[in-house]
């Protein structure tokens, strides 16, 4: 193994969203593994806004740069090449286990202190890992073992084969991106057929009560699952109606829990059959219930991403957008800055901005911007309380206001020299007057004050 | 004057909200009252909340009184009391209410704290005078004073002294806060003697505007205002206000009730600047108040009615009267209201479901056309074969049943009689479903009431 692992050392920019102009380098370590074709493959964790990316063979000295040539953070895979040829010299790649050869011998593999550190894993099962914001469904593997801080692309072996990368540790268990999943996605890649993960975009019951199953008329045995949100997606038409009991996917019989029995993996969620040997635009056969009788439905997956949301999901590594009149920090409501109140977001961020992950866009504000803060200024003053904080926008000047593209387009038609700002109704503060003929001078000094750079960055 | 201050001895009650036919145990505490005219008894409404007991002792007299509820205030925590029985008030004169102190002035307060057993006096300044969020209803501010004169369990209900009036009643403290002790003002605790003197508790009134600040320059200007003048701004209206179409958003109200309103939303008060709506709740149920507006650049006057709105109580904490539910194949049925959401614990914030806390604090204020006068949720499921398949069995908010959007508790009962299915529906707020078995749920539901003691099937 020691000839295919190699270490990274990442250098990568760290936003802060509430403070989105702020930028924090922050330095990863982790591991990779040596593939075909003079690349190596690792997570895509800490690969987000990198600046400086260093790879370092034998686990000792000389540091190489590297290049991502390829990365898809829902996949969690990141391909890195290495321009200098010498860094491939004694490096040869790894051999993937197949799905048959996951589960004995397990372990845990990574450069420590210079020495090859080899500790025992043991198999527990295989997940689907659960879903935070809106993450495409991956199959995971689920390993105990003692290694400690692991869960940064070390590679899980059995034998001389790669069963798959440690993504991270919780606890003793270590969860692993299996290697059928990662010989798929390279494949496609190879032949430059990679199209990303697809999902599946409704929301279903387990239908485990017999009276539920008889009120929707199911005859037969207990089975499936019922739909009660048939697409999570803006303006999208389902081939799925609302009550519709999902009985089989691709020929899966689908349990009363909303599991079936995969032939590699045991008994696992259905949200994997999106992934199951298929990717983003394929096609899944459903066999619903519907109206006393069954059907077959042609559903085709859509593509694990979630810009559409109203509380958008933007791609990760792009840099924060926000947009500063008058000290008044506008930003898009992204999934990205709800995080930023920490791991417990959906308690720890304020209420309001939370629920709009729970409701859907309407035609005339396909998504939302809102005030976050309040840079302090005199021409601001009146505003800088804290009811003037996570306001969300609706009109600017008139205009109704759903990104900061549109905020800027705003804000070049002030009313009769005032630009108007009215926020949502309920809003703890609805309406923001500014000095249109000031705006220019107050930024200028905001931005000098406060040392921002850039007092809009749309992009 | 120490006299006319009683001591108030309660046992009270309080039900279950997630098991709305069990009660609490019943507890002991204690707090002070004072004798003012009419043969009344003054004390809060939090000292005699529940009450299954009222027990008065005079001072320096052993014999216990048994005395009654005659009106009660939640709202600004304030009650009277009867004492059927002659006697109590021989000897015992009724204590004058006086005028709001200046703050730095000394007063004094007295009652029965704990700590011992007779009658305590302790004396302070006047440190501010607010308005405060009154903790007993919980989402109401009214005016207050602070004090450091020291105030404790069992102080609450006495009165505050000074020149031998009573200016306030004593009847909280922060947590936290050290040194400081509130009482309620005179002109609080005079609207509601004026209140109650037909005979009624009506309650406060509002106008249902919300005033902000109106400190912005060219906000000003963009009203055609000074800079730096008076007034404060109305940024919104409740459904109500809206309706009446008598006050408008971005009125930027200048006087109330003769009191010119400074741009932070203040008046000034006897010497103290306090927020515009003390002078709002001075007003009646049904009495109007003069507003000086400045609307459109000019300036107009209007008479705003002041009518009782009690569309929020669900937001604050109810007393004296019992949980409505229902009951139907073990599943029990309650409003939604801040007193069930508490039985979820202290963080109930961050147990309780998304949907409810969106149906309590802001469907009104968003889409009030949305607003489920009783909203509704699945409390508990008593556990009984023709229930037990069902997955979400409490803490649950309720959007259909068998088809009817639910609306309150009798919404629920008429949705089960009137189905034609063989199954019932019912739709939860976050979108599950769930179905009982008809039939099995009409003859269980006898059986289930008896087995876990419910004694009735519902509360109404």
């Amino acid at each position: 193994m020691q000839e295919s692992i190699v270490r990274f050392d990442v250098t990568r920019n760290n936003h802060n969203f509430r403070v989105p102009w702020d930028k924090r380098a922050q330095s990863i370590s982790k591991l990779g593994a040596v593939i075909a074709g003079n690349e190596v493959l690792t997570t895509a964790q800490g690969l987000a806004n990198h600046t400086l990316v260093r790879l370092q063979k034998g686990g000792r000295g000389r540091w190489f740069n590297g290049q991502v040539k390829w990365v898809d953070f829902q996949a969690n895979l990141a391909v890195v090449g290495v321009s200098d040829e010498i860094f491939w010299n004694n490096l040869t790649p790894i051999q993937f286990a197949e799905a048959d050869e996951l589960r004995d011998n397990l372990q845990v593999v990574r450069w420590r202190a210079g020495n090859i550190e080899r500790r025992a894993a043991e198999f527990s099962r295989f997940t689907v890992a659960d879903a935070n914001f809106n993450q495409a469904p991956r199959i995971e593997l689920k390993a105990s073992s003692e290694i400690e801080g692991a869960g940064r692309g070390e590679l899980m072996v059995s034998g001389t084969k790669v069963v798959g990368l440690v993504a991270s540790k919780s606890g003793s268990t270590c969860s692993v991106i299996p290697a059928p999943f990662i010989t798929a996605a390279l494949k496609l890649r190879a032949d430059g057929n990679y199209r990303g993960l697809g999902y599946f975009d409704f929301v279903w019951q387990p239908a485990s009560n017999p009276a539920t199953t008889e009120y929707f008329e199911l005859n037969g045995p207990a089975r499936g699952v019922l739909v009660i949100k048939t697409s999570t997606r803006p303006g999208v038409k389902s081939p799925l109606k609302l009550h519709d009991i999902i009985l089989e996917v691709d020929g899966f019989p689908i349990d009363i829990q909303g599991d079936y029995l995969d032939p590699d993996y045991g008994h696992v969620i259905m949200e994997y059959l999106a992934c199951r040997n298929k990717w983003a635009g394929d096609l899944v056969k459903l066999k619903v219930w519907r109206d006393g009788k069954t059907r077959e439905i042609d559903y085709t997956l859509p593509k694990a991403d979630f810009t559409d949301n109203l509380v958008t999901d933007r791609p990760e590594g792009a840099e924060p957008t926000y947009l500063i009149a008058g000290g008044l920090v506008f930003v898009p409501l992204s999934a990205e800055y709800l995080s930023s109140w920490g791991k417990d977001w959906q308690r720890s961020a304020p209420f309001r901005l939370v629920f709009y992950n729970n409701q859907k866009p309407e035609k005339a504000q396909r998504s939302l911007v809102v005030l976050s803060l309040v840079l302090p200024d005199f021409y601001n003053i009146g505003y800088q309380e804290r009811n003037a904080q996570n306001l969300v926008l609706d009109k600017a000047n008139g205009l109704q206001i759903d990104t900061l593209k549109s905020l800027a387009n705003a804000l070049n038609s002030p009313e009769e020299g005032f630009h108007v700002f009215e926020f949502k109704k309920g809003s703890a503060l609805q309406k923001i007057i500014l000095d249109a003929e000031k705006l220019d001078a107050a930024n200028q000094r905001i931005a000098k004050r406060y040392r921002i750079a850039q007092f809009q960055k749309l992009k | 004057m120490g006299r006319s201050v009683v001591q108030v001895l309660l046992y009270s009650q309080t039900p279950v909200w997630d098991a709305p036919w069990r009660s609490n145990p019943v507890a002991g505490s204690s707090g002070s009252g004072f004798v003012i005219d009419g043969e009344r008894v003054m004390t809060n409404a939090h000292v005699v909340s529940w009450a299954k007991q009222i027990v008065l002792r005079r001072f320096q007299d052993p014999r216990p009184w048994q005395a009654q509820v005659e009106h009660i205030s939640h709202e600004c925590d304030l009650a009277i009391l009867k004492v059927t029985e002659p006697g109590f008030f021989e000897g015992l004169d009724p204590l004058p209410i006086g005028e709001l102190p200046k703050v730095r002035s000394t007063v004094v307060t007295c009652g029965y704290p704990s700590g011992g057993e007779q009658i305590s006096y302790t004396s302070g300044v006047v440190s501010r005078i607010e308005l405060q969020n009154y903790v007993h209803i919980g989402n109401k501010a009214f005016l207050s004073v602070q004090t450091d004169a020291a105030i404790n369990p069992g102080n609450s209900g006495g009165p505050v002294f000074q020149d031998e009036k009573v200016v306030g009643v004593a009847f909280m403290g922060i947590p936290g806060l050290e040194n400081t002790g509130f009482f309620i003002p005179p002109a609080v605790i005079n609207h509601f003697l004026e209140d109650i003197s037909d005979g009624r508790n009506d309650g406060f009134p509002k106008a249902g505007v919300r005033i902000v600040s109106l400190q912005n320059p060219a906000f000003r200007r963009y009203l055609g205002l000074n800079p730096t003048g008076d007034g404060a701004r109305i940024d919104s209206l409740t459904d109500y206000a809206q309706k009446t179409g008598l006050l408008k958003k971005d009125d930027v109200v200048l006087e109330v009730d003769g009191s010119r309103v400074g741009s932070d939303g203040t008046i000034l008060l006897d010497g103290n600047r306090v927020y515009c709506t003390a002078v709002l709740q001075s007003a009646q149920k049904g009495q109007k108040l003069k507003m000086k507006l400045w609307r459109d650049r000019k300036e107009i006057e209007v008479d705003v009615p002041m009518d009782i709105h009690v569309e929020d109580a669900n937001t604050g904490n109810i007393y004296d009267s019992l949980p409505r539910y229902f009951v139907y194949a073990g599943l029990v049925f309650t409003p939604l209201t801040l007193d069930y959401v508490k039985t979820f614990g202290r963080n109930w914030r961050s147990v309780a479901n998304l949907e409810m806390v969106y149906e309590l604090y802001y469907q009104r204020n968003e889409k009030p056309e949305k607003v489920r006068p009783e909203p509704i949720v699945l409390a508990a499921t008593m556990a009984h074969p023709v229930n037990a398949d069902l997955r979400l069995a409490n803490r649950a908010m309720i959007d259909e049943i068998n088809g009817r959007r639910i609306e309150s508790l009798d919404d629920v009962i008429e949705a089960f009689k009137d189905n034609a299915k063989n199954q019932h529906m019912i739709k939860f707020a976050s979108g599950t479903v769930e179905c009982l078995d008809k039939a099995g749920s009409d003859s269980a539901n006898a059986e289930i009431l008896s087995t876990y003691g419910i004694p009735a099937d519902r509360r109404l």
